[in-house]
């Protein structure tokens, strides 16, 4: 049966809609939330990597030096 | 061996963000959609009268279509900065189309199984081979193909062009499945405000709409910057661990 009528009222489609829009909003703010934590891994490494390549010691810190 | 290459605007990049602490992904523009999309729901919610044939699940119109919009958009910033690329070769062309595409994936992803819940209490099925939602999930393909071929291509100039041209492919199928409904004879409703004559929706429901739509936008367009951020960032990683890895060898 493709609905249920209500006595009179519209139909009962109400589960397909709360789904929906419950599965949206996951599907938005999961993405966000996704894609917050790769920026925080990229800058994470970010700063490891140019922490590494200030001190005195690094090879980079060397080439600057040698530039 | 593989070469791996970095845009010359992410080097520069490595340099001007080296002092600063980078720029936020998600700024005030993200925060606006997050209040419209919560404001639209509210008012889709508590506010917008049920439809007397449909019931509760006609209501899957205010997110179903402006996903759909959202994805057009998207997908036109794909196809816009592809050609941009080919013309001018500016990798901040190359990463906008990116961030337009996975954005656009996420929009298309929404429309395909938000779609498949109004179609089963309405039409009685999950899905049918109807023009245009065949057309859509082939875009849907098309645009997880466009992320794996970026992701499966080292050379930048090159990942860049054969991207360019696949996002411009793409794109073209999206005048295709707005007139799919005219062209074919399909299940899928025609559109009720897309048309040369007046949008055919009570005035209360056309508010609940154009208030999604404008939030869904807004969305789309915060999502893209925040990415083409997130892209920026990460070139910027590529090109100083590559410059690391020159000076140690």
């Amino acid at each position: 049966m493709m609905m249920q009528m209500g006595a009179g009222g519209p139909p009962d489609t109400s589960t397909y809609y709360h789904i929906a829009y419950a599965w949206a909003a996951i599907l938005y703010t999961g993405y966000s939330l996704l894609l917050w934590s790769r920026g925080r891994r990229v800058r994470a490494r970010l700063r490891a990597l140019r922490g590494r390549s200030a001190s005195p010691g690094s090879a980079g810190a060397a080439a600057r030096r040698g530039a | 061996m593989t070469s791996v290459s970095v845009p010359d605007d992410a080097r520069s990049a490595t340099q001007t963000t080296r002092a600063a602490s980078g720029p936020v992904l998600f700024d005030w523009l993200f925060v606006v959609a997050v209040v419209g999309m919560i404001a639209a729901y509210v008012r889709a919610i508590f506010f917008t009268p049920i439809e007397a044939l449909q019931g509760a699940a006609q209501k899957i119109y205010y997110v179903h279509v402006p996903a759909a919009l959202s994805a057009y958009i998207a997908l036109g910033v794909v196809a816009l900065m592809s050609i941009v690329y080919l013309w001018l070769h500016d990798e901040r062309a190359d990463r906008l189309a990116e961030s337009g595409g996975e954005v656009g994936l996420l929009f298309l992803t929404a429309v395909l199984t938000t779609g498949p819940l109004w179609g089963k209490p309405i039409w009685g099925t999950w899905w049918t081979w109807d023009a245009r939602l065949t057309l859509t999930l082939f875009l849907w393909f098309l645009m997880a193909g466009y992320l794996v071929l970026r992701g499966a291509v080292d050379d930048a100039a090159m990942r860049a062009r054969y991207s360019a041209v696949l996002g411009i492919l793409a794109a073209l199928l999206i005048p295709f499945i707005h007139l799919s409904v005219y062209l074919f004879n399909t299940l899928h409703p025609k559109p009720i405000l897309l048309k040369p004559e007046r949008p055919s929706m009570p005035n209360e429901m056309l508010v609940t709409f154009l208030g999604f739509f404008a939030a869904c936008s807004v969305l789309c367009i915060a999502l893209i910057r925040a990415r083409y951020r997130y892209g920026l960032e990460r070139d910027a990683l590529r090109a100083l661990e590559l410059d690391e890895g020159d000076v140690s060898e």
